[in-house]
């Protein structure tokens, strides 16, 4: 099976518990199809660029699936049906990351108690980041 | 013109252009700035490595800009294309990231 990596942007009236919820209801519909979720991850309440429907900030949820594409097409068109999904986005890669990616808490409940323990020290990437310079 | 330190440096890193009429130059050869990064590494949630190739305006600098190989140059592009389409990044302007 195919391996994908999707977004899911929620609506930014959601509490917290509701969006775990959303999340278990979703890997619900992917299981129940023969498909897998690796991983599921949840990057917080952020800001968007720009407005969707009218609203300026959402949950982003984030999940590596292992599933058909049928079953992909059938979650699509369940998801089109709710109201507090803004955005769903799907996209194909070769393998899942194994590292937590660079928003992490692993759900909804936790990421508040998680965001005051905050000590951060710059990682390798982050710091091969600050090497990269463009002169323009 | 002609560079007269061309003996000491090494052959390897210098472009030598040779015009007509006039004299070879040599100038230093650009190296890829993302030749540390692993394809893998350059993708839509590395908003801080997006964030330096887009201009104020928010437009994907080229490749004659900055010398960024022709492979990393489309990874690059795919993962801020779909960078915008999450609203992670805008597509007209600056925005701040964290």
């Amino acid at each position: 099976m195919p391996l994908y990596e999707t977004v899911i942007i929620a609506r930014q009236d959601l509490a917290s518990d509701d969006v775990d919820k959303l999340s278990e209801k979703f890997s619900k519909i992917i299981t129940d199809d023969g498909g897998k979720v690796v991983s599921t991850e949840y990057w917080g309440l952020r800001n968007f660029a720009y407005k969707i429907k009218k609203y300026s900030r959402g949950h982003y949820i984030f999940l590596n699936l292992d599933a058909n594409v049928s079953t992909v097409k059938e979650f699509e068109r369940v998801v089109g049906f709710n109201e507090d999904v803004l955005r769903c986005l799907f996209f194909k890669v070769d393998k899942h990351e194994d590292k937590t990616s660079l928003f992490v808490a692993k759900n909804a409940a936790s990421a508040k108690s998680e965001s005051k323990k905050e000590d951060k020290k710059p990682s390798e990437l982050d710091l091969k980041i600050a090497s990269v310079r463009i002169e323009v | 013109m002609i560079n007269q330190d061309n003996k000491n440096n090494n052959d390897e890193d210098l472009l030598k252009i040779s015009l007509v009429n006039q004299g070879v130059f040599s100038r230093k050869k650009k190296k890829c700035p993302l030749s540390i990064f692993d394809i893998s590494e350059i993708n839509y949630k590395n908003l801080k490595l997006l964030d330096k190739f887009l201009s104020e305006r928010g437009k994907i600098y080229p490749t004659r800009v900055t010398h960024v190989s022709l492979q990393r140059q489309k990874a690059l592009a795919i993962a801020i294309k779909r960078a915008r389409q999450l609203a992670l990044l805008s597509p007209i302007k600056q925005i701040d990231i964290n």
